[in-house]
């Protein structure tokens, strides 16, 4: 072969390869480019997903707050109830637990308190006492005593605090009872409880009652819920409204003050009775002869809806509410009567 | 002796009549609207819009003004009804009463002076039978006299 030949040959190869080598090499750079160009589209989608997951919004960001404290809030009171749960253990033998009234635990009632006391050891129905005060607080020695195994209150006292355990014991599944101590004794002798020993006895004999309780907006009640001045219509049981501009609405569960211009009222028949005294004529008052204008109606559930708040009296305490639902719980409170109870 | 004593628990389950029910009352001044119904005797005095449903008996007083229709056991009324009357057994209209509607009632006391403006059906109004097959007859008789005239 001649010389030139040969040359042009190697330098056509030379030229090849380096032509195969410069396309490898661009592949190389292209796919080094390609990863690069990836890893930083990558790179900027997380930054921007990190930076939409910062950005939020305020209600999120309270929530999430919101949430994780209340998280903290469940796991630390479950911990507490753990903790109670396993130190309070039932340690109380006797099932009775006698609430003493404020006023009781003066000289006065000294004697008439330990006759009490010794009938009760003579029954065999003596139990836990508390002397209360007006620094204890009433539902929470009743909530303790009933988680350590106490089953039956008794009050020692009046009407006030009976009324007061009969409504702090309302969500508790307690049987309540009454030693009538004190000049106001009148749902004492409406359970037909006529004195402080012959109480002893009957409680010894329990008879149980179921009464009927009231609720306002999850707030239980026993006796009486009182409106003054109504200006919006009452819906009783979803069916019709009753309306007496300027009148007053008396919504009995019973009839503790035995008042005798009321009709009679069963607290067991599973009904509220709903009394409609209509706003009374300037002339009206002058009337020798007044007519009986009291409108008497009865329900299960009644509801007040206003835009202003309304005034209330929930046994005998005022209250301010805006939208009132009112609801009868049937025989869910067990009291102990006697034979010659009018309940 | 024998009697035995009461100890634990006893509980005493109301017994509820209708005979123990209490009446309801609807006093003047007072207004109803919807659908009022009751178990017991209702006594109205005052205002009702809507109906009125009892299954004893009914009071309507002199000064009350019903605008419902109206369904009970017995009725008195003394009032203003505007609807439809619907009694079981016995409808006494007072010298006062203005009913403007139909009135459907077993037995029907109406005084001199009530206003009625309506359709009265009293129940078991239907004709009886033999009426029916006396009816019939005649009808028969008549038909063969008219026959026998045109002949």
């Amino acid at each position: 072969m001649p010389k030139k030949e040969v040359k042009k040959n190697n330098t056509s190869n030379i030229k090849k390869k380096a032509k195969v080598l410069t396309t490898s090499k661009k592949k190389k750079i292209l796919k080094s480019t390609a990863k690069e160009t990836g890893s930083i589209k990558k790179r900027t989608s997380k930054v921007v997903t990190k930076k939409q997951e910062k950005i939020k919004t305020f209600e999120e960001l309270l929530h999430s707050r919101t949430s994780n404290t209340n998280l903290k809030k469940n796991i630390r009171g479950e911990l507490l109830r753990i903790k109670r749960g396993n130190n309070t253990p039932k340690i109380y033998t006797s099932p009775y637990a006698y609430f003493y009234a404020d006023f009781v635990q003066g000289s006065k009632y000294q004697k008439l308190l330990r006759s009490i006391e010794n009938r009760l050891t003579d029954l065999d129905i003596s139990g836990r006492t508390h002397k209360l005060s007006q620094f204890k607080n009433l539902e929470e020695i009743i909530e303790e005593d009933v988680r350590r195994g106490i089953t039956t209150i008794v009050i020692i006292g009046d009407d006030k605090l009976l009324m007061d355990a009969i409504n702090a014991s309302a969500d508790l599944d307690v049987v309540v009872g009454v030693i009538p101590v004190g000049n106001d004794n009148k749902i004492a002798s409406m359970m037909g409880v006529p004195g402080p020993i012959e109480a002893c006895d009957i409680l010894s004999q329990r008879i149980l009652e179921n009464i009927d309780m009231g609720k306002v907006n999850d707030k239980k009640f026993f006796s009486n819920i009182e409106i003054v001045d109504q200006k919006n219509p009452l819906s009783c049981d979803n069916q019709y409204e009753i309306l007496s501009p300027g009148g007053s609405i008396s919504i009995y569960n019973i009839n503790v003050l035995n008042n005798p211009e009321i009709p009679k009222i069963d607290p067991r028949d599973g009904y509220f009775e709903i009394l409609v005294t209509p706003k009374q004529s300037f002339t009206s008052i002058f009337k020798k002869n007044k007519e009986k204008n009291e409108s008497v109606f009865f329900g299960k559930n009644i509801s007040i809806s206003s835009d202003s708040s309304i005034t209330i009296f929930i046994d005998g305490k005022k209250n301010i509410l805006k939208n009132i639902e009112i609801e009868i719980i049937p025989k869910s409170l067990k009291l102990i009567v006697g034979k010659e109870r009018t309940i | 002796m024998f009697k035995k004593e009461i100890k634990g628990e006893v509980y005493n389950e109301p017994d509820i009549n209708s005979e123990d029910l209490q009446d309801t009352i609807i006093a003047r001044g007072v207004q109803v609207e919807g659908e009022f119904k009751s178990k017991g005797n209702v006594v109205i005095e005052g205002v009702v819009l809507g109906s009125v449903k009892t299954n004893n008996n009914l009071s309507v007083g002199e000064h009350a003004k019903i605008a419902a229709s109206v369904s009970a056991s017995n009725a008195y009324i003394a009032g203003e009804i505007q609807g439809n009357v619907k009694i079981k057994e016995k409808l006494e209209l007072s010298p006062t009463s203005h009913i403007y509607g139909d009135i459907e009632a077993k037995v029907l006391i109406v005084n001199a002076g009530a206003i009625l403006n309506g359709k009265c059906t009293m129940a078991n109004g239907e004709p009886s039978q033999i009426r029916e097959k006396t009816v019939k007859k005649v009808k028969t008789q008549s038909d063969a006299k008219e026959g026998s005239q045109e002949k």
